[in-house]
């Protein structure tokens, strides 16, 4: 539980530098309501586009008053709150097994190759959502490879390939003259500028990985639980925990394609732990950790809207005040 | 009445890599035997261990399995995860995964073998508590419980009995023994203790650096062979028909 608080202090670290280095998005598709009109962002890179910069002309007095029928009324809202909702849902579904199996840090060794294959994608002209699927195979690859446990241990290995990853992150970067904004756009994210396609990939492939997590559920949970007991009766665990980490990177590259870094771990960690603080049955924490998921994106998405703050981060610190208070609770119940 | 043999060893050497861990070793376990694995740590139990079970191929001579096995793996209960809030019968049905399959969840009928399964490892009525919370010598009992419903051929135990008290380790050893006699399995267990393999075990194979030694209990368990194994002085007691190894 302690590496778990650190690794959250580590997300919360990462918000100045999401928020300062985020590029502004591309015009809202949106055809927005009578009251709120949407308008084109400003070109310079300064902070993450927040719901009032998306909406610059409108008063701040009737954004900080708008309903919530008006907030979710506008396309990009909508938008934003599906992929939200799909990626809190299964986010924190798989969170569970990365809480449970202590493998938080593997997600962002993940994350870090999927930043890579974006800037490989960038440089090549290729789509980023191929690169970031492309290298997340790679870097499951790395992680999957059987090191001699008596020299490297797991953990060095996983920070290894962050480390590898980042380094080939800046380096590919260094030579692409456009790539740096349009990197920290993708990587860092912002859900209110999610496009309906990227919503309807995102989705697809968040219930792909879904499906295949309920079919071989209870393979899933043996070789997590008891590696040893579900080898000695003849799984190949090495051959399921491959497939466990890739379906976790997969989820991993299409949310942080659509929401970003920030929210993608937010989701993958903090709601398994909450449902893991109350429930005592592994059905139920399942169950428990995708509401805790989803719960808070729409509540985010509304507050960010109507104060003006980042949506990824107010959802993440709405995520976290629900952790304090299962924790609470959970004390209270003995 | 002739055992069938299961597992033959036929001058395998186990290592990993080009690290030999045991050479050449030779020698068959058979249905209904009861085999005790004694050594320090570091001496190679695991990895003899992982050879009978099949995982672990042997880099010379040759392991075989007679026929299909199905093994019933009971782990040390502090190696489990206390993370994981799973109950005492979700553990148990583990054990049926293998036969239900892929796709499919064992049923009502896995579910009352398991029920046995607690029973005949004497927990009947802890089925929906938490594993978490129970004690070191009921986990063990419920891994037990685990590896016996799952119908094996060979019920391999390691160190099932580290870190208890005198009491469930008597109880834990008795409970073994009257597994093995009621079903007829092929019994492998590991220990740190001598002891324990001294008064349980038909058979008992001893590692010890570089030396291996397999034979029967009254063949192995004499001062002479331990001197020879281990080179120091040893005395065998019997107190009440029970071995005593100072």
């Amino acid at each position: 539980m302690r590496k778990l608080f650190i690794f959250l202090a580590s997300v919360v670290a990462l918000i100045p530098v999401s928020v300062h280095a985020q590029a502004p998005p591309p015009p809202p598709e949106a055809t927005a309501p009578e009251t709120i009109t949407a308008t084109p962002t400003p070109s310079t890179p300064t902070l993450a586009p927040t719901a009032h910069e998306e909406h610059s002309e409108a008063l701040p007095d009737e954004l900080a008053h708008a309903s919530v029928a008006k907030v979710f009324g506008l396309d990009f809202m909508q938008r934003a709150l599906v992929a939200g909702v799909a990626v809190g849902l299964i986010g924190a579904y798989l969170g569970v097994f990365v809480v449970l199996r202590r493998v938080v840090f593997v997600g962002m060794a993940l994350a870090q190759f999927s930043s890579a294959g974006v800037a490989l994608g960038l440089l090549l002209g290729l789509a980023p959502l191929l690169g970031s699927i492309g290298m997340m195979l790679v870097g499951v690859l790395l992680l999957s490879l059987r090191w001699s446990p008596r020299k490297v241990r797991q953990d060095t290995v996983i920070g290894l390939g962050y480390v590898l990853a980042s380094a080939v992150t800046i380096l590919l970067l260094a030579k692409n003259p456009r790539g740096e904004t349009q990197l920290l756009d993708l990587l860092s994210g912002n859900i209110i500028t999610v496009t309906a396609g990227d919503t309807l990939l995102t989705i697809a492939a968040l219930v792909v990985v879904f499906v295949l997590h309920r079919l071989f559920a209870k393979e899933l949970l043996f070789i997590s639980f008891d590696p040893d007991t579900a080898q000695a009766a003849g799984y190949n665990t090495k051959l399921w925990e491959t497939l466990l980490t890739l379906s976790i990177g997969t989820a991993i590259a299409f949310s942080i394609h659509a929401v970003g870094i920030l929210l993608t771990f937010g989701t993958l960690v903090i709601p398994a732990v909450s449902a893991l603080l109350l429930t005592k049955r592994i059905s139920h924490t399942f169950t428990l950790a995708a509401l805790f998921g989803a719960i808070p994106i729409p509540i985010g998405l509304y507050l960010s809207f109507i104060w003006d703050f980042s949506p990824g981060a107010m959802i993440v610190a709405l995520s976290a005040v629900l952790l304090a208070l299962c924790g609470l609770l959970s004390k209270l119940r003995g | 009445m002739t055992s069938t043999p299961l597992i033959t060893f036929d001058d395998a050497t186990l290592g990993y890599g080009r690290r030999v861990v045991l050479p050449s070793l030779t020698f068959g376990l058979s249905e209904g035997g009861y085999l005790g694995i004694v050594g320090p740590n570091g001496a190679g139990k695991t990895t003899l261990l992982k050879a009978i079970l099949g995982i672990l191929l042997p880099t010379g001579g040759r392991v075989t399995h007679h026929r299909p096995l199905t093994f019933g793996y009971v782990p040390q209960a502090q190696t489990t995860d206390d993370l994981f809030p799973i109950t005492v019968q979700e553990i148990v049905l583990m054990g049926r995964y293998r036969r239900a399959g892929l796709l499919k969840t064992p049923g009502s009928a896995d579910k009352e073998r398991a029920e046995n399964a607690l029973e005949q490892v004497g927990l009947p009525h802890l089925s929906p508590r938490l594993f978490r919370e129970l004690s070191g010598g009921q986990k063990q009992r419920v891994l037990m419980a685990r590896a016996l419903v799952s119908e094996p051929d060979v019920l391999v135990l390691d160190e099932p009995t580290s870190a208890m008290d005198i009491a469930a380790e008597s109880a834990t050893m008795e409970l073994i023994e009257r597994i093995h006699q009621e079903s007829r399995l092929l019994v492998v267990l590991v220990s740190h203790s001598l002891n324990i393999v001294a008064n349980h075990a038909q058979t008992v194979a001893i590692l010890g650096g570089t030396h291996f030694q397999i034979g029967p209990v009254e063949e192995i368990v004499q001062p002479e062979t331990l001197r020879a194994l281990f080179n120091n002085d040893f005395k065998i007691l019997e107190i009440e028909g029970r071995r005593l190894v100072l």
